[in-house]
């Protein structure tokens, strides 16, 4: 039972960060970003092929620089995918009618699971593990004989990170107010001096960026990824951010967490053979029963 | 213009460079490179074209016009049942054109939530996966025959629907995608855990019975059923005419849904909801009809797959399915009926046909498909085959935007 606490701690802080980018994009164009998860894919793929080439050229380098590395080729080339996916795939259509936008997204997000599936092969593709075995092997004993290795501290650790500074972005730089302002009325921001195309970039740039943080680490705690791992993923983040209150950035970060434990508690109770389908059913019981979220202050139309 | 294509270009291969290594990435950015120059290239063509491919096309015109439209349509009809019969030993076609009529069942299904009441829905394999699973269920365990378990697969999948439709009453947009999405992934992993009922992972079998209108049941000892009291000594023939049959049945249903009291209370609610509520149309009971329905079509694909294969393997509904279905829908123009149909015969015939050229076209298929959406959001957003009205209010619309 702690054990699964331990766990879903865990796993929902990595929801959490891909909830933020649900959450951020939904806060300031009032749409779901369905190729999110897709996103967090690709993070994962890249770190994957960034420990790949330090294996084989960066050998004498330590694992933690050439980890640390990865991680920031990750955030770099997602928030380039975050970016070019706007540019492409909704910039396009904000003006169209509300199905056009969605429509795209669904689209774009079978686009970027084909590609990798043609580009990288439909099979498993392993984590380099000797860069995390120092951190998976080290384990500590946590109160009522539950046990949490190392890297579930850095994983951990990593989130609460991102998390802050996502709210430093957020709250302390200039961008940031600029977001805010967008996600309030997006046309009086125009109207002040603030431009909202540069805003919904950097938007889906630090949501990409974190949905990167999260592909990395999870894929190393679970030693592999799949081309398509992202949309699981994504559901699951989008039923953390609707949890927590969509739109809503603190509810994103609880939300993900909730879930992670749920998800975790469930599978101790029932088993792992509907281990996935758990969130569905968060997400509509939530829908209905809490459509605002836990955190959400207004109301929705959507909802 | 092409200074700003040459950027995109350099920035694509760039970020594609991880994952498409370099010889792919190099290969993307020229071809990113060279749109303006394709781009100048069609238009010079088409400049030169105009002319005789508008002489062309008014002749084409002018000579189906000749034709009434009546004709046309038994022309077709005709056409579609004679020539399988002189291919009825090459299965393989049979086969391409039954799976394509079930494809078209299908996307006709989805077509009702989705293009009649503008309802997203996602997941829609599920429902062709309960069709499936029903019949092959009730034909392996009870021998029901085939008319029975066509009944049964459509009920079975009809009241899923209706069960899956009960959150659109609260739900809008983006989010109903999403709930129907994970209520899909869910039977999926029912059908995928409970071994007892559907085989789980190994797959089902299915023994279709038949009783044609001959009453000739099959069985191992008289061997092949008849169809019409005619041996059809090809079976997969057999399935064609059931297809073939199914869907101008189906065509029909929906000319006449579409233009009945419940198909322009879906067009009022996919307009707009509130306004519908106001002016008294029964907001609740046409939407829980559209997911019913629609779900009936899917069930009624499910149970004909079901007894053509013979053989269900729970990894076909997953879904790449659905959105093979849904690319269809918005490529043949949601709402419209020809559209989809054309919509769903193009989308299942080209890669067979492609697959001779270009073998790995399979796995090309859904990149392909993908991106094709998202330039039809873009560019066509009426598909290709739009329905009248719809093209009418997708006009206004962007003159209003412009």
């Amino acid at each position: 039972m702690t054990q699964a606490l331990v766990n879903g701690l865990t796993l929902g802080a990595v929801y959490a960060l891909v909830a933020l980018g649900y959450s951020m994009v939904y806060g300031i164009l009032g749409m779901i970003n369905f190729a999110h998860g897709e996103i967090y894919m690709l993070g994962a793929f890249h770190g994957i092929l960034a420990l790949a080439f330090a294996q084989h050229y960066l050998a004498n380098f330590s694992p933690v620089v050439c980890l640390l590395g990865a991680l920031v080729l990750a955030m770099l080339f997602c928030g380039g995918y975050g970016f070019t996916l706007e540019r492409i795939a909704y910039r396009p259509l904000r003006h169209a009618p509300v199905l056009s936008p969605l429509i795209s997204a669904i689209g774009m997000s079978f686009l970027l699971q084909n590609y990798v599936m043609v580009a990288q092969g439909s099979g498993i593709r392993g984590f380099p593990m000797e860069f995390g075995r120092r951190l998976t092997e080290t384990r500590f004993s946590a109160f009522a004989g539950a046990e949490f290795s190392l890297l579930e501290v850095f994983i951990l650790a990593t989130s609460l990170l991102c998390m802050a500074g996502l709210h430093l972005y957020i709250y302390r730089s200039k961008m940031g107010k600029a977001m805010r302002a967008t996600s309030q009325d997006r046309r009086m921001a125009s109207l002040l001096g603030v431009d909202v195309d540069r805003v919904i970039s950097a938007t889906f740039i630090a949501g990409s960026a974190l949905a990167a943080v999260a592909g990395v680490m999870v894929s190393m705690y679970v030693h592999a990824v799949k081309f398509n791992d992202g949309y699981i993923m994504g559901m699951k983040a989008f039923t953390a951010a609707v949890l927590g209150g969509i739109g809503n950035i603190p509810g994103a970060m609880l939300g993900g967490v909730l879930l992670g434990v749920v998800e975790n508690i469930g599978i101790w109770f029932l088993g792992a053979g509907y281990k996935d389908a758990y969130s569905f059913i968060v997400l509509l019981l939530v829908l209905i029963v809490l459509p605002r979220g836990i955190l959400g202050e207004q109301v929705s139309d959507k909802v | 213009m092409s200074r700003r294509f040459f950027l995109t270009a350099a920035w694509l291969g760039a970020l594609t460079w991880p994952v498409l290594g370099t010889a792919a990435a190099l290969k993307l950015a020229l071809v990113v490179s060279l749109i303006p120059a394709a781009l100048g290239c069609w238009n010079a063509l088409r400049r030169a074209a105009v002319v005789p491919c508008r002489g062309l096309w008014a002749a084409l015109e002018a000579a189906s016009g000749r034709i009434p439209p009546r004709f046309q349509i038994w022309g077709l009809a005709a056409f579609l049942c004679v020539a399988p019969l002189f291919l009825r030993h090459q299965t393989k076609y049979i086969n391409l054109a039954t799976d394509t009529l079930i494809m078209v069942l299908l996307a006709l299904g989805l077509n009702i939530v989705l293009g009649m009441a503008g309802l997203f829905m996602l997941g829609y394999a599920a429902f062709y996966a309960i069709g499936a699973y029903a019949f092959a269920i009730l034909s392996l365990k009870f021998q029901v025959p085939f008319w029975g378990g066509l009944v049964a697969g459509a009920a079975a999948a009809a009241l899923v629907g209706f069960v899956v439709g009960l959150p659109s009453l609260r739900l809008r947009g983006d989010y109903l995608a999403i709930v129907t999405l994970g209520l899909g992934e869910t039977i999926r992993y029912i059908i995928k855990n409970e071994e007892w009922l559907t085989g789980g992972t190994f797959g089902c079998p299915s023994r279709p019975v038949f009783i044609s209108f001959g009453l000739e049941p099959y069985s191992r000892k008289i061997g092949s059923p008849r169809f019409f009291g005619w041996p059809a000594a090809v079976e997969s023939i057999h399935y064609y005419f059931l297809a073939l049959a199914m869907v101008a049945l189906s065509v029909v249903a929906m000319q006449r849904l579409s233009n009945s009291r419940i198909g322009r209370a879906w067009v009022a609610l996919r307009e707009d909801e509130t306004a519908a509520q106001a002016a008294g149309v029964p907001t609740v009971w046409a939407k829980l009809s559209a997911f019913t329905l629609s779900a009936v079509w899917a069930g009624m694909a499910g149970v004909l797959y079901a007894a053509k294969q013979k053989f269900l393997a729970p990894e076909i509904f997953d879904f790449n399915l659905s959105a093979l279905v849904l690319s269809m829908v918005v490529l043949g123009g949601m709402g419209s009926i020809p559209g989809v149909v054309l919509g769903a015969v193009v989308l299942q015939m080209i890669p067979w046909f492609l697959r001779d050229f270009f073998p790995e076209f399979q796995n090309y298929r859904l990149l392909i498909y993908g991106g094709l959406m998202v330039l039809m959001m873009i560019w066509r957003p009426q598909g290709l085959w739009p329905n009248t009205r719809r093209k009418i209010e997708l006009q206004e619309e962007t003159d209003a935007v412009a």
